[in-house]
Formats: C-alpha cells, sequence, structure tokens
C-alpha cells in the first residue's frame, strides 16, 4: 500500500551506501535504533543484495516493526558499460 | 495515519566503479524516493470528496557515503607499477568520483524537497589528514573527499533551498573490522602499520563498530542548533566532544 501524504509527513529518509556489511551495516542498525519517533525510511546500497537483505535482517533484530514484508527490494536494468 | 517509530528497509544494487550505474542509482532510485508526491482524496466534514496534490516531502534526510576500498596499497613510487592506470581510474571511481557525484547530486535533491533539516556526511578516515606509508591512494581519496564537503559547506545553502544542509566529514577510528584485517595481514602495507594495527587487536583498542555508529547516529540526531559540530569540518570519532555526546546519550 502506498504511504499517503499525511503519513509521510515528517518522516525520515537514510541513504547508506556500503551497506551490505561492516560499517554500513553497523549504521543502518544504529539509525534504526535511534529513530524513538516518526517514521525512517532505510534505503540501503551495495553491489551484494545478499548482503543487503542480511543488513536488513539485522535492523529487524534491533527494530521489530521492520519486517520482511516491509522489505522492498529496487532491481536497477542490467547497466550498459 | 502515522505509525511512531516505524523502520522500513529499502535495498537497491549500486556498483561505484561504474557510471552508468551510479546514474541509474541516482536518478532511477534516489531521486524517486526524495521526490515523492502523492494524490490523496480528503473527505471534509460535508463528504465531499476533495482531490488534493500535496508535498509529500520528507522532514529530514541524511546521506552516508560510505562504501569504500582501501586498494592499491603499497609504496607510492610503486603504484604504477602495481596497477595499471586503468585500475587506478576504477579505484578512484569506487572512492572519489562517485562519492563526489552521489553527494552533490543528493545535495540538490535535499535542498528542493527535504522540508526541515538534511545532512550529508562522508565516511572519511585519519588517512584523510595525516599521510599513513603506503596508503598514498587512499589518503588522497579521502583527502578530496573531504575537501569536496568543506568546498560545500564553505559555498554556503542555494538561494531556493527548503531545508538547512549540513556536511560532516566522520572520521570512525581504527575499528575492528575488515579493513584493519587487511592492514595486519597484506604485506604491501608498511611494517609500522601492520605492527601497530596488530598491536591495538591484542591490547583491545580497536573501535568496536557499532560503537562509532551509534556515535555518528548521535551527531546526526543533534538538532541545528545544538550540534557538537561545524558544517564542512572534519570530526573524529575520538574527538572530545563526540565522545562526551556519546557517551552522555549512552547513559541515558
Amino acid at each position: 500500500m502506498a504511504a499517503s501524504a499525511a503519513a509521510l509527513a515528517g518522516s525520515k529518509l537514510a541513504i547508506i551506501t556500503g551497506a551490505s556489511q561492516g560499517y554500513g551495516r553497523a549504521i543502518a542498525t544504529a539509525l534504526a535504533k535511534s529513530n524513538t519517533s516518526g517514521n525512517l525510511v532505510l534505503l540501503l546500497a551495495a553491489r551484494s543484495m545478499e548482503g543487503l537483505s542480511e543488513t536488513a535482517a539485522e535492523v529487524a533484530k534491533v527494530r521489530c516493526e521492520v519486517t520482511s514484508s516491509g522489505v522492498k527490494l529496487i532491481l536497477l536494468a542490467p547497466r550498459l558499460m | 495515519m502515522q505509525i511512531n517509530g516505524k523502520v522500513t528497509c529499502e535495498l537497491a544494487q549500486l556498483d561505484l566503479s561504474s557510471h552508468s550505474g551510479v546514474e541509474a542509482f541516482a536518478n532511477d532510485v534516489v531521486r524517486q524516493k526524495v521526490c515523492i508526491h502523492s494524490f490523496y482524496v480528503n473527505f471534509c466534514w460535508t463528504h465531499v470528496a476533495c482531490l488534493q496534490l500535496e508535498s509529500a516531502a520528507f522532514s529530514n534526510a541524511v546521506f552516508i557515503s560510505n562504501a569504500g576500498t582501501l586498494h592499491p596499497l603499497g609504496r607510492f613510487d610503486c603504484i604504477a607499477s602495481k596497477v595499471s592506470l586503468a585500475e587506478l581510474s576504477r579505484q578512484i571511481d569506487i572512492n572519489l568520483t562517485s562519492h563526489l557525484w552521489l553527494s552533490s547530486f543528493v545535495a540538490a535533491a535535499f535542498q528542493q524537497q527535504i522540508s526541515n533539516e538534511a545532512v550529508i556526511v562522508n565516511v572519511s578516515s585519519l588517512a584523510a589528514i595525516q599521510a599513513l606509508p603506503t596508503w598514498g591512494a587512499y589518503c588522497s581519496h579521502k583527502a578530496a573527499r573531504d575537501m569536496g564537503l568543506a568546498t560545500a559547506a564553505a559555498e554556503g545553502a542555494a538561494a531556493s533551498a527548503s531545508c538547512s544542509l549540513a556536511y560532516l566529514n566522520w572520521a570512525p577510528g581504527p575499528m575492528d573490522g575488515n579493513m584493519q584485517t587487511v592492514i595486519r595481514t597484506d604485506p604491501a602495507v608498511d611494517p609500522s602499520l601492520r605492527d601497530w594495527s596488530s598491536k591495538a587487536l591484542a591490547d583491545g583498542e580497536l573501535v568496536p563498530m557499532q560503537h562509532s555508529a551509534d556515535a555518528l547516529a548521535v551527531l546526526l540526531a543533534q538538532p541545528p542548533q545544538d550540534r557538537t559540530w561545524t558544517s564542512g569540518a572534519h570530526v573524529d570519532f575520538f574527538d572530545e566532544p563526540v565522545q562526551a555526546a556519546w557517551k552522555a546519550a549512552s547513559a541515558s
């Protein structure tokens, strides 16, 4: 279900590159832990989709609101170069 | 409907060594995510349905440019014999070109769409401000990244900016992770750095990754008027104001 304008107002967005492992993953979980109110959208980017899924699972451990249904996979078109 | 404390993860594939991949990520993912506008139907008290267009921009946003590579490692006068110009260019694409281009793209998008506060974070390093033997390429990439955001901060906000935008060059400290493993095991690394990392590991002096990430989250949660850091500055995990803010947040 698409979020309504009213629901998104006041929401926060965090875009993290290199989020499939290591420090990027730690930042994702830290931001999730620190989000005490309102909606936080974590846009996690990296080469490894498998690693990104593991990061999403780690985020879910610290914030039970994140469920598998809340994880949206964005797959880009194949690169031209 | 507002759901307090909800966290949603969205995952996007991104290869920073691919120019077309970085551009696709920016245009197809970041632009779409930041520039959300929604139609929705509002029923007023007279029960007449009114179709409204309302901007649904996020109130706060942060872009954390974290991805990077430590390679190529080795003495500066050996870089040319160790890697081709094309390979060095690929490493620069990952560490610098993509970072500068994406940060610029995101800065413009945030200033057009975010309604309150936004921050661009460069995950920096001590290597940005200190010459570390055998890290010539990495040091130069990190120094350039720092200067890029310092310059952006010096320029100030765009005249049409919809939000306050700050830039942070964040040095996370020597963390207990893959990078330190490379430093201890790669024969191309200067012996003094290998010895330092081995001793730091043995003495428990490496920074736990989550501690450093939590400290960054504390800095990002500070409202602009209470920030312990200045936009465009190089801020290190071990800086006293960072330690004080992190410890205060941990204790509360």
